[in-house]
């Protein structure tokens, strides 16, 4: 049999289980519910049954192992303790690892500490299946022979044979339906009392239809006579064959598609729009009514079929945040903080691609959160809070965005320090300092460089990384705010549109390249002379009423062949960001529109300032934000 | 040639098992992923044999089984058994499941049972 062929199926189903059991187990910390012990050592037994047929013994030893812990749990003998529950984790775990190896086609090693801490969480012997044939003291087993009896027979079962206690017990169903009498009963075979042998006794020698299907039995070794007398054994029935019936093949009603195919759907959509959009301007032209009413309905078709597109691509918010409980839940461990975590709006949907770009920042501030927000028990209690810390997570649908809310009750962000902070990091000056509103102090901490964590943890570096958090979620369209208040706690709210990052720009001409520039970001667009830009020492300026502003030429700030063609009147955006003003000066405006922003392909996903890719006619275009790309180096 | 309804909550063994019976002349009446379904298709097909695995989620292989013997006296039930669980294994031929196979399986000896089961003397 080609195993390889069943890998890819064991690694997803495997992995389904496991990403399950993450949850489930962290649900049993909170209550000892059977059903979900239940549903847990299911998953176990399935991962165990799966890796056998594969041969990957390793695996089969640690989910075997749970199940053993599990039956405990089961039977009453464990509680459910932090321990059980640390134990169960880190079978969980140890399984994911092995199931990495088996993706990498690494060797898989038996972790032996595991098992062992597993094991000694449970009495039972290593493998007590593999005895199979109980050792336990039993009376020499005795026949009472029915009158006349005089053939005695022995049925020995192979000990290496699977289950040998069961097929001693088919066996000994078998020789009951003929209304013979075998011991151990099937009865006492159930109650455990087996030691290898069955024995009967038969009026007559043993009857050839019985012995060939006694010995069609897997792991009967040999049929011995004891002795031999004489009697009748009636034949068994023969059994009917079931009627055949029509023919139905089942056909599952959902189906996996690659995430690639479903970005394919939306580019190519995409393009049928823009592709649609020509047509229709075309048939503008051609005054014919008939011509005019198909491309409408086209383009109807069209819109339809591309909402339909996005929609196949939304996906649950609990996809990641699923998998924060157990997040929390190690760190906060770690850390030595107790933590109450609650988590709402799993369900809320949003555009697959947007999940991937939230994990890392939305980890980020959970880990921020953790280390530096929410106090240990002992400063809780000392500030007269509860000992256990709130971390709360909250997705909402509120039209077509997402907002997601990561609120804790620590000891929250204080003005004065961050204020310090960015006053010595020269952020902001001294004499602004006193006037900035909280928003704006906050805002702040979203500054690169800026970092109020004093000191080096291995849980969120060094506190730098807002900044990146901030460009992260922007990157997708989404912008993030922060609330906070001394000792009561600290909250960043994450706003991010719900489907595929669907954003208006102007597309624009710089050098001879052509480019997007989302609207969102420009404050203003507007014509100047040519005149009006000094340049002095490299730098160049416009006066706008009555103060110098920055200004840069799109080509040459991305660093591209500029224009030869040199008109008397600019087009220039105007961005602002934190009380700083520049201007863009663009070649040519194209006209503005609706793109699909893509990101960027690693790694060019690094670039500050590249929002992402689009098509354009079928051309790749950059999607810029200039405003990070010079604020941020400052 | 034998149709059977193949019963396992695991895609990945459904698939191991329908490949060793397809190459070898069963055809593939149905396959359940748990208990409820099992019946539901036994109804609808009658095959000629069921493959069923124990431990399922929302009804047991053990529960299908008794269901599924209470209405079809004659159904053959072969039991998809694991290591481990040989008491299971017993009740469920208790409540009329013909035989067992044990994972991980082993093509020769679920063909032999099968062919047995699914063309009775």
């Amino acid at each position: 049999m080609d195993l390889q062929k069943y890998r890819k199926l064991f690694l997803e189903e495997t992995r389904a289980h496991l990403d399950a059991l993450d949850q489930e187990i962290l649900r049993l910390e909170d209550e000892a519910d059977a059903e979900v012990v239940d549903t847990i050592f299911r998953r176990a037994h399935s991962i165990k049954g799966m890796a056998a047929s594969m041969g990957y013994e390793p695996i089969v030893d640690i989910a075997h192992a749970l199940e053993d812990l599990l039956g405990k749990v089961r039977e009453g003998v464990h509680d459910v303790t932090r321990v059980t529950v640390d134990l169960l984790l880190a079978g969980r775990d140890g399984l994911w690892h092995l199931v990495e190896a088996v993706e990498t086609e690494a060797a898989l090693v038996a972790p032996a500490e595991l098992i062992a801490q597993l094991r000694g969480r449970n009495s039972a012997p290593a493998r007590p299946e593999h005895g199979g044939v109980a050792a336990a003291a039993e009376p020499e087993p005795s026949v009472e022979p029915p009158a006349g009896t005089a053939f005695n027979y022995r049925i020995r079962f192979s000990a290496t044979a699977a289950l040998p206690a069961a097929r001693a017990f088919q066996a000994a169903k078998l020789v009951e339906s003929l209304a013979m009498t075998v011991s151990p009963t099937p009865d006492d075979l159930r109650k455990g009392s087996f030691d290898g042998t069955l024995r009967l006794a038969l009026r007559e020698a043993f009857p050839p239809d019985l012995r060939t299907r006694l010995e069609a039995i897997p792991g009967v070794e040999a049929i011995e006579e004891e002795s031999a007398q004489v009697a009748d054994v009636p034949t068994p029935a023969p059994v009917a064959e079931p009627p055949a019936k029509a023919q139905r093949i089942e056909v599952p009603s959902q189906i996996r598609v690659d995430t690639k195919v479903l970005d394919n759907f939306v580019d190519m959509v995409g393009e049928l729009l823009t592709v649609n959009n020509q047509i229709r301007e075309i048939s503008r032209g051609l005054f014919s009514e008939e011509l005019q009413q198909s491309v409408e309905s086209l383009q109807r078709i069209t819109e339809d079929l591309y909402q339909q597109v996005l929609q196949s691509r939304m996906v649950p918010f609990g996809l990641i945040g699923d998998r924060l409980p157990r997040v929390v839940r190690d760190l906060a461990r770690k850390l030595g903080k107790d933590i109450d975590f609650a988590l709402q709006g799993t369900d809320v949907e949003l555009d697959r691609s947007l999940i991937d770009n939230l994990s890392d920042p939305l980890l980020h501030l959970i880990r921020n959160a953790l280390d530096h927000g929410l106090e240990t028990p002992a400063e809780r209690v000392a500030s007269g809070k509860p000992p256990s810390g709130k971390l709360a997570v909250k997705a909402t649908q509120e039209e077509s965005f997402v907002h997601i809310e990561i609120g804790d009750d620590g000891r929250g962000i204080l003005r004065d320090r961050v204020l310090d902070r960015a006053i010595s990091r020269n952020l902001v000056r001294q004499s602004d300092a006193v006037g900035l509103t909280d928003t704006e102090v906050f805002g702040l901490l979203f500054r690169p460089g800026f970092s109020t964590a004093d000191q080096v943890s291995d849980v969120s570096g060094r506190g730098v990384g807002l900044d990146v958090v901030k460009t992260a979620v922007e990157s997708i369209g989404g912008e993030i705010l922060v609330r906070s208040e001394a000792a009561r706690g600290t909250t960043f709210s994450l706003r991010i549109p719900a489907r595929v990052a669907i954003i208006p720009v102007f597309l624009v001409r710089a050098g001879e390249q052509m480019f997007a520039l989302p609207i969102a970001k420009v404050s203003r667009a507007r014509w100047i002379d040519r005149e009006e830009v000094q340049t002095v020492g490299g730098r160049s300026n416009v006066l706008l009423e009555g103060r110098a502003v920055t200004y840069y030429n799109l080509a040459r700030l991305i660093g591209i062949q500029e224009s030869f063609f040199e008109p008397d009147e600019i087009m220039v955006f105007q961005y602002e960001r934190g009380g700083e003003t520049m201007l863009i000066g663009i070649d040519q405006f194209i006209e503005e529109r609706e793109v699909y922003l893509k990101t960027a392909p690693h790694p060019l996903d690094r670039v500050r300032g590249l929002l992402g890719l689009t098509l354009v006619r079928g051309v790749p275009v950059y999607v810029l934000d200039p405003g990070m790309m010079v604020w941020t180096h400052v | 040639m034998a149709r059977v309804l193949i019963v396992d909550d695991a895609a990945f063994m459904r698939s191991m098992i329908r490949d060793i019976l397809t190459k070898n002349g069963f055809e593939v009446a149905g396959e359940a992923g748990n208990g409820n379904e099992a019946i539901r298709l036994y109804d609808e097909q009658k095959p000629d044999l069921v493959t069923m695995d124990i431990v399922m989620p929302l009804k047991s292989g053990i529960e299908a089984t008794r269901e599924i013997i209470a209405k079809y006296p004659d159904a053959q039930i072969v039991i998809c058994s694991a290591l481990g669980q040989e008491t299971l294994v017993m009740e469920a031929m208790e409540v009329g499941a013909k035989d067992f196979i044990v994972k991980p399986f082993k093509e020769e000896q679920v063909l032999e049972i099968c062919r047995r089961l699914a063309s009775p003397a």
